[in-house]
């Protein structure tokens, strides 16, 4: 049976979608930003940002009033529960997107990143891309209520850890060699660092979806999400 | 939908210790008729001591039906018939042995309204203990009385007028007179049929935090149609639905992540 | 959805609306001046009623009374024969002074002694009896006239009519004239309405009789209908299986309680009287006679009152531990005792009133002394009023629409009683 105040459910999940597909949008053309290495796309991207705070702030109210008037239980609780933090982290991910975009733009400014080939970003592209999927499927799994994407999604921040780290390691190699662009490398190592803090918060998504769905706690439980489960989720 | 139940930590049981929880009351495949109709089928519950549980489900799914078989207040209908056994302490209470007068005074029951004796507070107190014989000295029933409306937090509200009818109390306030009548009579289970239906949210936060206390001494039953009020008060709650026992689960769990749909629809209103 | 062709309008649903309004508000101001007629009809009728027993009735609360100074004369009375002695020979001496021409023949002082009511020697030898030392003394009494003077004084004897069609001649107008002249008629009010018993002659007659008759009979009715009625109803309501038999029993009840009450008399008869050989005319078996019509009555009224104790109240009792007689008798018994009364209340308000069952058991014998005990024969209110409304005696007109209002007001007084004690004690859940 649908409840006349379905609509007002609906609305904050579909802003929660909303929100997503822009900070989606913003890690896209951050990466985009990585090939182009165009000024204004950066000017764009902080921009954007502005959006998604102010949807954060739409959505947190949305949930708070929502819990007050109707208190929700079940799947309806665990709904604002997840929006409330999945919101938090999206807005992290637009922050973590602008920071990178005003580290490219202090770049470009002083005309300091080394050369123009792309293997001097290391693996920062690749991770990103990463990162892109990992939000992209996080968002898909919520929609669709699917466990299984979300485990997926947990299971890859892995490879994006990995990557950063490969990334940390490569710069501190160059820095000995460079050391005229140590300040360069530096924002370098740090948007490595950012784009490993947005496949932080896909994986966070992802886990606040599996919490939606089904109700499990998959933070802090000491246990990561088993194959087996894999296949019958969803 | 699989569920590991050990991964969804009970909030409740971490945030209020239940100390060795020790069935009080157990059922097993009770059906209650109503002439043909059977009101109850086959529920098998576990109910414990010193804690709140809470029967929720639609009006007419059985849930006071049942609530009125653990003190066998439906012997007094005619046409109703129990099956099964519904252990108390282990003693089937439906054994021919067992006086249901006896019961009643160890099972107690407050109903939906608030029904005082038209007569004085005092009066309505020292009622249960005169006909059970628990005092024969009027100053050991002045101390039952001030004691029995302590324990239901409302000896300060009406000490100074004992001699007065208790119909003449505000509503919240005949309920704790009911409250404190039952417990007058030294139960040990305290059965409470939708107590707040009738009483303004204040009263009815009174009766809730009175219940959180008694609930240290007492095993309490209560059936509720406010699910929010279940969730506030009860340690456990089983879900009823057309005379079936559908879940009975820890309240957080319940209302978190139920595990039947029927549940799920019932307590977020989607249900029809 | 689309409004429906039928609410599809230029003017909408409103004006369609107004004009019902009209109709039916029409409608029921009919309903209200047909329901305003029905109860002025009603009062009318009652206001008739009373009017024409008020209006007959008013005169037998006052009597005529003659005052004469006798002298006891022992010639005509002795201490040893009091019961035998002449006291209307002293009488008509005491009126012969008055008018000494009136001695000469004796049909004149025939009709002179006529004057004073017949029961003028008896209250005259009560009084001697009372203290024999006043024979030979003259004593002053004052005594009721005779149901013509009575009546001409009250002016239900037209002076004008002519004397052959009078009931009081021209020479016994004149006597009773001068006596009043004289100051020895005075009109009082007529105390020996309720204080005397019944009697030949209506200046004399009284409900003493019928009233402690209706009492004992009333007495008698609360003793046996009151605890069998009371206990049969809390049988039934409370502890009764609810099965074919009780629902048969119930029923029969109802019936009982419309059964005409000339066959519970009859029913009498032939079982208090025939069978069992009681006293005819007695209050104990015009009493048992009228708990047969008043028993159903409160068996009704009392399982009514029990039934509209709340359910609540017994719960609570039960859960509590109460067993079930300690509910019926702690508590519900109790709270229902105000509907109780007043069922009662009204059902020995219907037996007060009830006549035919008693005219059966010949409780509407002539009898001109007041019952000491309910075995005694005696009338009762209703069978009095019937008695004297039979009486050929003008007197006993005015006599009659007094006993009337008499019963009336006992009526009266016990529903008014009813209706205080509901009001008063009745609870509002």
């Amino acid at each position: 049976m649908e409840r006349y105040y379905e609509a007002e459910l609906k609305g904050i999940q579909q802003d929660i979608i909303l929100m997503a597909e822009k900070a989606i949008f913003n890690t896209r053309r951050v990466l985009e930003l990585f090939e182009k290495r165009d000024r204004d796309i950066c000017r764009q991207i902080i921009a954007e940002d502005e959006e998604i705070d102010q949807l954060e702030l739409k959505i947190d109210q949305a949930a708070v009033q929502y819990m007050t008037l109707y208190q929700p239980v079940s799947v309806d609780v665990r709904l604002i529960a997840m929006a409330i933090k999945t919101t938090h982290d999206i807005e992290r991910i637009g922050d973590e997107a602008s920071s990178i975009a005003k580290r490219m733009l202090r770049l470009f400014e002083r005309d300091e990143l080394p050369g123009d080939n792309r293997s001097e970003m290391l693996g920062i592209p690749e991770a990103t891309s990463i990162a892109l999927a990992m939000l992209k499927d996080a968002v898909d799994a919520f929609i669709e209520k699917d466990v299984a994407k979300c485990h997926s999604v947990v299971d890859r921040d892995a490879e994006v850890d990995s990557l950063n780290h490969e990334n940390f390691e490569g710069f501190l190699e160059r820095l000995t060699s460079e050391r005229d662009n140590a300040e360069a490398l530096m924002e370098l190592v740090l948007i490595s660092k950012s784009i490993e803090r947005i496949a932080d918060h896909a994986k966070n998504i992802a886990r606040e979806v599996v919490y939606y769905v089904t109700g499990e706690e998959l933070r802090h439980s000491g246990k990561g999400p088993s194959r087996s489960e894999r296949g019958v989720q969803g | 939908m699989v569920t590991d139940s050990s991964s969804t930590q009970p909030i409740r049981e971490t945030a209020r210790p239940v100390h060795q929880e020790r069935t009080k009351i157990s059922t097993h495949e009770v059906d209650v008729f109503y002439g043909a109709a059977q009101a109850i089928r086959k529920v098998s519950i576990d109910l414990y001591e010193k804690a709140v549980t809470a029967f929720i489900g639609p009006s007419g799914c059985g849930k006071s039906t049942f609530l009125r078989c653990l003190n066998r207040m439906n012997d007094t209908i005619d046409v109703a018939r129990v099956e099964g056994t519904i252990l108390l302490d282990g003693q089937d209470i439906y054994d021919p042995k067992v006086d249901p007068v006896q019961l009643r005074a160890r099972v107690g029951m407050v109903f939906q309204k608030p029904n005082p004796f038209p007569k004085s507070i005092y009066d309505n107190i020292a009622y249960g203990p005169r006909i059970h014989g628990l005092a024969t000295r009027k100053s050991d029933f002045d101390d039952i009385v001030e004691w029995s409306l302590r324990k239901a937090a409302i000896w300060d509200e009406v000490k100074d007028r004992l001699d007065q009818p208790g119909t003449g109390l505000s509503g919240g306030q005949q309920q704790r007179l009911c409250i404190a009548r039952a417990l007058a009579v030294q139960p040990e289970v305290l059965l409470m049929d939708e107590p707040c239906s009738a009483l303004d949210p204040i009263a009815t936060a009174k009766v809730e935090e009175l219940i959180a206390e008694m609930k240290m001494e007492y095993t309490i039953v209560i059936v509720t149609h406010n699910m929010q009020q279940a969730g506030r008060v009860a340690d456990r709650t089983a879900f009823f639905y057309l005379g079936d026992l559908i879940e009975y689960e820890t309240t957080a769990k319940l209302f978190m992540n139920p595990r039947e749909e029927q549940t799920e629809a019932y307590i977020s209103g989607r249900f029809g | 959805m689309d409004l429906p062709p039928v609410l599809r309008s230029e003017k909408g649903a409103i004006e369609t609306i107004r004009k019902g309004v009209r109709k039916r508000n029409r409608s029921q101001i009919f309903l209200q001046i047909l329901g305003i007629g029905a109860i002025s009809f009603a009062f009318l009728m009652l206001a008739i009623l009373l009017l024409s027993l008020t209006s007959t009735g008013y005169k037998a609360f006052v009597q005529t009374y003659l005052t004469l100074d006798v002298y006891v004369d022992p010639a005509e009375v002795s201490e040893e024969q009091l019961p035998r002695g002449g006291f209307d020979d002293v009488i008509e001496a005491a009126l012969l002074q008055y008018f000494p021409e009136a001695g000469e023949d004796r049909a004149t002082r025939r009709a002179l002694g006529g004057l004073p009511s017949n029961g003028a020697q008896f209250i005259l030898r009560d009084k001697v009896a009372a203290d024999p030392s006043r024979i030979g003394e003259t004593i002053r009494i004052s005594v009721p006239v005779s149901d013509p003077y009575d009546q001409l004084n009250k002016g239900l004897i037209d002076r004008e009519t002519p004397e052959q069609r009078r009931r009081v001649d021209n020479r016994e107008v004149a006597w009773f004239d001068a006596l009043k002249e004289e100051g020895l008629i005075r009109t009082k009010l007529n105390w020996g309405l309720i204080t005397r018993p019944d009697s030949r002659f209506p200046e004399l007659a009284g409900l003493k009789g019928a009233l402690i008759g209706s009492f004992w009979a009333l007495l008698v009715c609360f003793v046996i209908s009151f605890p069998l009625g009371i206990g049969a109803a809390i049988y039934l309501e409370e502890f009764a299986p609810k099965n074919r038999v009780s629902d048969l029993i119930e029923v029969n009840i109802n019936n009982l309680a419309a059964v005409p009450s000339v066959v519970f008399g009859l029913l009498a008869l032939a079982v208090f009287l025939g069978w069992f050989g009681m006293p005819r005319s007695a209050p104990l078996v015009g009493g048992m006679t009228l708990s047969l019509m008043t028993m159903p009555t409160i068996i009704i009224a009392t399982r009514a009152a029990l039934k509209a104790v709340p359910p609540s109240i017994r719960e609570a009792a039960l859960g509590v531990g109460a067993s079930k007689h300690q509910v019926v008798f702690g508590h519900v018994l109790p709270l229902a005792f105000p509907g109780i009364l007043t069922g009662t209340i009204i059902g020995l308000a219907q037996a007060l009133g009830e006549t035919a069952p008693l005219l059966l058991i010949g409780m509407n014998a002539f009898i001109t002394s007041a019952p000491a005990t309910p075995l005694d024969a005696s009338t009762a209110l209703p069978t009095q009023i019937f008695i004297w409304a039979d009486s050929p005696e003008r007197g006993f007109v005015s006599r009659t629409s007094a006993a009337i209002l008499v019963l009336l007001s006992f009526l009266i007084v016990m529903n008014g009683l009813a209706i205080f004690l509901r009001n008063k004690f009745e609870r509002k859940w």
